[in-house]
């Protein structure tokens, strides 16, 4: 799987580099000072890693926990992301990691320690800092540039942020997937605060825009199976892609999805319609120059990200909204992702 | 810019050296090109040229060759010795290039290059000096497999002319061979023909099997035969959105033989006209939701353009604003114009753009 693992030089010792290098013995391993001093430094193409996937092993430096863009997640409450992996095994086609870090290679971050202790300090200052929000919940989002569960066989965090968050029942902590990667989830105990959220798409198109990755009836397999054991799902159907079968092929995922979940079980469905900074969408191009996702019509929109035009993209949110209501999930719980709110039709009714 | 095939086109093969390129030299018949400087050679298929060693050469004369014949040629091959940055690949084993890197004193170029070979899986770091020891492979063995000096220079006059470029090389000398300039110089002199040698049966072999040869897209022949047609007159700009929609329309699936063209061709307008309207029809047929939005704006706006008030609106339906051009020249027209702005709802305009499409 991995061509070269490059491992910093003082970690080589570490439990979890061990079980790597035990797990790729055919991998060739390359001892680095940083990985700051590899990675990146030169522009590897993304498609490469197809063909040739490194590993990168090393310590988070500087700013540990990030606050999170408006309009990341539930609305009012305090966002905020940290970073313990670059990159993915998956080749969604819109995937903005095509156009981010200039290398497809992954890096896992293994100072799960000094994360968790910076998520700690993070929320004791959010709630020095608002005393009046002791009601609200503060969300930590894990998988950021990465995904939070495909690879956890190999990093073990999983251990790490549940005894974490188990001591910190005033926060969430969303761990987003699309892998059916549940094993090393299913060993710890389920926290009500510790949500495990799958991005879905109807199967014909995860077919055709989410390479790689797990077909929708497995997803649905997984979100199954983790809520008969008690783990809380969210559920984001997110980048929705227009085309001639849009409105039957979310009708049958969201038939689907209930068929597998209960609605008044799902903690949030959160519904954002594809989108692309002007970088990405210039990746998109050169990358998958004969994919039908960006055949229809793209403008700039309000925050000059690349979209649908703004009928376009409401109306298709809320056909999407309606037929989850229609099928009993409560509107509180289906929200839009980094859409302007204002606009939302439904709400304005 | 378009390159269009032709029986004219030439593979440009690039060495270093001569000693390398001798048995391409014995396998074709070449004439010397008069050119601005020596080393430029025509055969039947090819253009060979001597770019002399290191980056700075190569970049040069690829790039004065690639303004002068870019026209004329087809692709860019780079073939040469290089030599190995990992254990595993020993002295004369045959690698084609994917991606070329560049190192110049002590920093690495950002800029990579990556080859049209779909199928290899090397990477080649070009060197801007001469890589003598084992510890000076081992930092550059970070990023790359093989090392050389002078793909990353092709490779980049290649990119500016858009052409594809592809690279072969034969591993002259293995990781942990230290050695002085001097013996490595005696060394490939003395080797040189076989290498050469092994280069050329490679290439041979690479051709051979090479099942990228260039063929029109179905969607050509559809672009080719409105663009050709004297009924319709497209400008430059009007041809690249045709271009791009027939595109759009083939990724989706849509058999460009299906579409009903010629009910534009009989249309009684100018060849510009028809142009115009058969791109809005090519442009529907893509995007039925921009057309349903575009319809049911003009609904909303019917009270305004009954009264013969020109409204016009954000072509992206992004922008909540509505532009209205009226005239009035008498009493009559302005009674008009108050009665259609009464009847007119902005606020149903607006839903529209909301997302409520009819």
């Amino acid at each position: 799987m991995f061509e070269v693992i490059y491992v910093e030089k003082h970690l080589h010792n570490h439990p979890t580099v061990q079980n790597i290098k035990k797990r790729f013995p055919e991998s060739e391993i390359k001892t680095i000072d940083k990985i700051e001093d590899v990675f990146g430094r030169v522009k590897k193409p993304y498609l490469q890693k197809r063909t040739n996937l490194n590993l990168f092993l090393g310590e988070k430096k500087g700013q540990l926990v990030k606050l999170a863009p408006p309009a990341y997640g539930l609305d009012g409450e305090p966002h905020y992301y940290f970073v313990h992996a670059y990159n993915c095994i998956y080749e969604c086609n819109y995937c903005y990691l095509q156009g981010y870090f200039h290398s497809p290679d992954i890096v896992l971050y293994i100072n799960h320690e000094e994360i968790a202790e910076e998520i700690k300090r993070t929320a004791a200052e959010f709630s020095t800092a608002h005393p009046d929000n002791q009601n609200k919940k503060i969300w930590f989002h894990a998988g950021e540039y990465s995904d939070s569960l495909a690879l956890t066989h190999l990093s073990g965090e999983l251990a790490h942020y549940f005894k974490l968050f188990k001591d910190l029942p005033h926060c969430n902590l969303e761990l987003r997937t699309k892998s059916v990667n549940i094993k090393e989830l299913m060993k710890e105990n389920p926290l009500q605060n510790v949500i495990t959220s799958f991005s879905l798409s109807p199967a014909h198109r995860a077919k055709l825009n989410d390479l790689k990755t797990p077909p929708l009836k497995n997803r649905l397999s997984a979100i199954n199976e983790l809520h008969q054991l008690g783990f809380p799902i969210g559920i984001h159907f997110d980048p929705i892609i227009y085309d001639h079968q849009f409105i039957e092929s979310y009708e049958e995922l969201c038939d689907q999805l209930l068929q597998n979940i209960p609605a008044e079980s799902i903690r949030y469905i959160s519904l954002g319609v594809v989108r692309f900074t002007k970088e990405v969408f210039q990746k998109v191009q050169k990358n998958y120059p004969d994919s039908d996702l960006l055949a229809q019509e793209f403008v700039r929109s309000f925050d000059n990200k690349i979209r649908y035009s703004r009928p376009m993209r409401l109306w298709m949110l809320a056909k999407i909204k309606q037929q989850l209501v229609d099928r009993g999930v409560p509107t509180d719980r289906i929200y839009l992702c980094m859409e302007d709110t204002d606009l939302d039709p439904m709400e304005k009714e | 810019m378009n390159r269009e095939m032709s029986k004219d086109m030439k593979i440009l093969l690039t060495f270093a050296h001569r000693g390398e390129a001798q048995s391409f030299f014995e396998q074709f018949t070449w004439k010397p090109v008069d050119f601005f400087f020596d080393g430029l050679f025509v055969s039947d298929e090819y253009f060979l040229l001597i770019t002399g060693e290191g980056p700075h050469n190569a970049s040069e004369k690829t790039i004065a060759v690639l303004s002068k014949l870019n026209q004329n040629i087809s692709e860019v091959y780079n073939l040469g010795i290089a030599g190995s940055l990992n254990a595993k690949l020993k002295r004369n084993d045959l690698v084609w290039i994917r991606t070329a890197y560049a190192h110049h004193a002590e920093k690495l170029e950002f800029k990579s290059f990556t080859t049209a070979n779909a199928n290899a899986t090397h990477d080649c770091m070009s060197a801007y000096n001469r890589i003598l020891t084992t510890e000076e492979r081992r930092k550059l063995s970070l990023f790359a497999n093989v090392v050389d000096r002078e793909l990353w220079a092709v490779a980049s006059g290649a990119h500016l002319f858009k052409l594809p470029v592809l690279a072969l090389k034969i591993i002259s000398d293995d990781m942990e061979m230290a050695a002085t300039s001097e013996d490595i110089c005696k060394f490939v002199k003395n080797e040189a023909p076989a290498f050469s040698k092994a280069l050329l049966e490679e290439f041979k072999a690479h051709q051979k099997t090479d099942a990228k040869k260039p063929h029109l897209p179905k969607s050509e022949n559809a672009k080719n035969s409105i663009l050709d047609d004297a009924d319709f007159y497209f400008t430059t700009s009007q041809e690249r959105k045709l271009n791009s929609t027939i595109d759009s329309l083939r990724k989706l699936g849509v058999d460009t033989k299906s579409l009903d063209i010629e009910q534009f061709r009989t249309l009684e307008l100018s060849p510009k006209d028809r142009s115009r309207q058969l791109l809005q029809y090519l442009n529907d047929e893509l995007n039925p939701m921009a057309k349903k939005i575009r319809s049911s704006l003009l609904k909303k706006l019917t009270p305004l353009s009954d009264a013969a008030i020109i409204p016009s609106f954000d072509a992206d339906f992004e922008a909540d604003w509505l532009n209205l051009n009226m005239r009035i020249q008498s009493s009559r027209d302005l009674e008009r114009i108050k009665n259609a702005l009464k009847i007119f709802s902005y606020e149903d305009y607006k839903k529209v753009l909301n997302g409520e499409i009819e």
